[in-house]
């Protein structure tokens, strides 16, 4: 680890720093025809313990198969995968936001917020009833914490959705294109949003877009996955120092650094869908 | 609030006015051609027979009711417990699923006579044969209704490794709901069929008896009444799980809708 991880890294979290998802020739395939499809061939891939750590592809790149596969819904076809976490994990161990809110409607928005516990059969500590008044109140949904999902609007939903994965606050969130469906503004707000409750609540994150600008703001590393077989096309540390302030966007390395990005993806003749 | 109370008085009285207008048809036809009663009896007719004997006529659509009834909750539970398990065991769902859609294609009325010769004319083959045809609808809902399930929720109880029947509980049946209480109200329809047909093959009393017996006799009337009363029984069989869905909150509804 050189020193740039170091900067990126929240000033709360360990400095000695150890891996926690370690990937090594990381296969899955699905049967097909004429021959199975090969979705990841052969990843090497690590997240130490803390970071925010970022992949990002066009579709196809088997970035979605990726997050199955570290929450372990699917196991792999081949190669290794080490997650430093008890099988079967309970809601403090790991949660999953996914490119829906994947909220119940017939529970309330705060039964929503407390499936994961009621999951893995853990009952909240009166810590974390405070931590989910806080949580509430910083994502602007304490006014309808009583409410089904039908009456919010879809930021609301996905903000409750983001709320629910940091509330057990879990060794691990799994994040699978969360904001994808939000416009740019309320985007914005989601990843500060997020930042915010990180660096509050330094866990290890992976996520997962398309959005050159989302990967870079809110990232410690960014790696680039290219279709087929989910190849590492490029694996770059971001060294801007937190928080980061939606400015940065503007900022001439910022820009420079999502520039990078964009001409590795283009020199490997990917990334039609990419948004920089 | 004005539109809307006139939308609704529109939307009632317009199957009013058709009914109406069948009637008059109805009448005018048989008024005109001045047809026979044992070929096409009158409105006023109909009407009169039924009041004659409405007792025994309500006793008769009450035997239909009570077989349609028993078969259809044996159906309604043989066809949640069929479906609960087909869906959770995958190799017994290959092995038994190709096969009752085979059953389904039988033609009930050909399944009749046998049901005759196996439990008597008695009450047991009524409701045996209500409980076959029933029973379809109710299980293929709940796998149909099981397999509808969106990928990310169902991914959401995977991760922690939660059992069956706590996704059952939680997920796969209030998921469900809708395409459920669509193959209950089918189940339902089809009971107080599966009532009526057992009946015309061997029953003294009944719906199906009746329809029967007055065919023999030429006794259009009655055979008349009969059809009325076995529509009207089940109309009400179809519509009546729908009240299901009504006491359900309204945000249910949207439970297939991705949130």
């Amino acid at each position: 680890m050189d020193a740039q991880t170091l900067t990126a890294t929240p000033p709360s979290a360990n400095c000695a720093k150890s891996l926690f998802i370690q990937a090594r020739g990381l296969k899955l395939s699905y049967p097909g025809k004429p021959e199975p499809v090969r979705v990841i061939d052969g990843l090497d891939w690590e997240v130490p313990r803390g970071e925010i750590a970022t992949l990002v592809g066009s579709s196809g790149c088997g970035k979605s198969s990726l997050i199955r596969l570290l929450s372990r819904v699917v196991n792999p076809s081949g190669g290794e995968l080490a997650i430093d976490l008890p099988k079967p994990p309970t809601a403090r161990d790991l949660t999953v936001t996914f490119q829906t809110p994947t909220l119940l409607p017939w529970l309330t928005i705060e039964e929503n917020a407390w499936l994961p516990f009621r999951l893995s059969e853990l009952s909240p500590t009166a810590e974390d009833r405070q931590t989910l008044d806080y949580l509430f109140e910083t994502a602007g949904l304490e006014a309808v914490r009583h409410k089904h999902p039908h009456a919010l609007s879809g930021g609301m939903a996905m903000r409750a959705a983001v709320v629910r994965s940091f509330l057990p606050r879990p060794q691990l969130i799994l994040m699978d294109e969360p904001f994808a469906a939000l416009d740019e503004v309320s985007r914005e707000r989601m990843c500060q949003l997020l930042e915010r409750m990180w660096l509050e609540n330094p866990t290890t994150i992976v996520f997962v877009t398309h959005n050159l600008s989302e990967a870079v703001l809110l990232s410690d590393r960014v790696t680039v996955l290219a279709a087929p077989g989910a190849r590492v096309l490029t694996d770059v540390k971001i060294p801007f120092p937190r928080p980061r302030r939606s400015e940065l966007l503007a900022d001439t390395d910022f820009l420079a650094l999502v520039s990078h990005l964009q001409d590795s993806i283009r020199n490997a003749g990917e990334g039609s869908d990419l948004e920089k | 609030m004005l539109g809307k109370g006139v939308t609704l008085r529109n939307k009632s009285l317009g199957p009013i006015i058709a009914l109406a207008a069948l009637v008059a048809i109805w009448w005018a036809v048989v008024a005109v051609f001045a047809l026979p009663e044992y070929l096409l009896p009158g409105p006023g007719l109909v009407a009169a027979t039924f009041q004659a004997d409405a007792a025994s006529f309500m006793a008769h659509a009450g035997q239909t009711a009570l077989e349609g009834l028993l078969g259809f909750a044996i159906a309604l539970i043989a066809g949640f417990l069929g479906g609960i398990i087909l869906f959770r065991f995958e190799t017994l769902r290959r092995t038994f699923l190709p096969w009752t859609s085979a059953l389904q294609a039988i033609p009930v009325v050909a399944i009749a006579p046998l049901l005759v010769v196996w439990f008597g004319s008695g009450l047991s083959a009524k409701v045996v044969m209500s409980a076959i045809i029933s029973f379809f609808p109710i299980l293929n809902a709940v796998l149909v209704g099981f397999a509808e399930v969106e990928r990310d929720r169902e991914a959401l109880f995977r991760i922690y490794q939660t059992s069956y029947f706590k996704r059952l509980r939680h997920l796969l049946l209030p998921s469900s709901l809708p395409t459920l209480v669509m193959g209950i109200k089918i189940s339902a329809g089809l009971a107080i069929l599966g009532a009526i047909i057992a009946e015309m093959t061997g029953a003294d009393h009944g719906l199906g008896f009746l329809i029967l017996n007055a065919s023999y006799r030429l006794e259009t009337p009655t055979l008349f009444v009969a059809i009325f009363i076995s529509g009207a029984l089940g109309w009400t069989a179809y519509t009546l799980p729908d009240t299901l869905r009504w006491l359900l909150p309204r945000y249910w509804e949207s439970a297939r809708h991705q949130i």
